[in-house]
């Protein structure tokens, strides 16, 4: 939990500190398998061979099981399960989806996603990410008038060097409807004294 | 039953713009939601706890991106034939997919073109709740093979 008051939030020098950064630089511990490729496919039904069946697939257009391009290869490039518990080099306070960017809430909705795929990723290839952010912006929502947008652009490449897919992402961090009646009672006592956020 | 030939080819010539996709419904129950977090290992709370989305505001759980992401790349997939590629896909999530919902993955044709020796298909895709309408617009971008087997016109 960040706890960062909205009064406290300095916007322009979180622009300043993280817009462009490289956030991580991580590799993928495990090379690109079947099982979780199978996973990815019975949550939503998939039953093509392409990316079940080794001995179809070997035969098909790409020599191996690859990965659907619906599968964020963020899970092979970097720690595995979301949010990315183990990506190398992110030190925070906050919550770990925020990629360490400060924000006055703790609570994330992922809004747009933008994927381009290059190369097929196959079955023991082994990948890794670069992540920057892109940009951080405040836009109020329904629940927070402090709520907080960090877009972040991420290229993922194998072991050949190639980038295999870009990813452009958009996340909007809240804070809970109770922190925002909590940081609401300085913000009125700031506002009969004056003071401006 | 799944009736879909995947040995099949899908050649860009025969592609009509204002074409509408097969598409697939999935039902969100228990078991949908517990494979949502098994198929995508996205661990945050919102997704699985009914509790602690309520506490961050929202009216109950909601399906995740990664489960977003691959409804509309099935969608994709299923109809792009043996040899079709995803180039790209894209997608806002204006709404949430909550459990008990049916949400339906469909798509239609808005555009071809010949372009860098590629022969490309251009989609607007759709995530669709029975309960709040779209959840999810989008569109792609898919290359097909030509029936005459050669790089596609500049």
């Amino acid at each position: 939990m960040s706890n960062i008051h909205p009064l406290d939030y300095d916007l322009e020098a979180v622009r300043a500190e993280w817009v462009g950064k490289l956030i991580s630089a991580a590799s993928g511990r495990y090379p690109v398998e079947y099982d979780p490729i199978r996973r990815h496919c019975h949550m939503v039904g998939d039953l093509n061979p392409a990316f079940l069946d080794p001995k179809i697939a070997k035969a098909g257009p790409y020599g191996a099981v690859i990965s659907p391009p619906s599968m964020l290869p963020t899970y092979f490039a970097a720690g595995g399960p979301w949010p990315p518990l183990e990506i190398a080099n992110i030190e925070s306070d906050g919550p770990l989806f925020t990629f360490g960017v400060p924000t006055p809430g703790d609570r994330g909705i992922n809004m747009e996603v933008a994927w381009e795929f290059l190369e097929p990723i196959r079955v023991g290839d082994v990948l890794r990410l670069e992540l920057r952010v892109a940009d951080v912006f405040k836009k109020p929502i329904r629940l927070d008038p402090h709520a907080i947008w960090i877009v972040v652009e991420t290229s993922f490449m194998n072991q050949h060097d190639a980038i295999v897919a870009t990813w452009r992402n958009t996340m909007l961090v809240h804070r809970s409807p109770e922190q925002v009646a909590r940081d609401a009672q300085r913000e009125a006592a700031a506002g009969s004294a004056g003071e401006t956020a | 039953m799944n009736a879909i030939d995947y040995s099949a080819e899908r050649y860009w010539e025969d592609v009509t713009v204002g074409e509408e996709l097969p598409g697939f419904s999935v039902a969100l129950d228990a078991t949908a939601m517990v494979l949502q977090v098994s198929g995508s290992q996205d661990w945050n709370r919102v997704h699985h706890d009914t509790a602690f989305a309520q506490e961050s505001g929202m009216p109950g759980i909601f399906y995740n991106t990664g489960w977003t992401t691959g409804m509309l790349g099935r969608l994709l997939t299923d109809w792009a034939g043996r040899s079709g590629w995803v180039e790209k896909l894209s997608f806002q999530m204006r709404g949430m997919n909550s459990s008990g919902a049916v949400v339906r993955a469909h798509a239609k044709v808005t555009g071809k073109r010949q372009e860098n020796h590629k022969a490309l298909v251009e989609l607007d895709i759709f995530l669709q709740n029975d309960q709040v309408g779209v959840t999810t617009p989008g569109k792609a971008t898919v290359r097909l093979p030509l029936r005459s087997g050669g790089a596609a016109q500049s």
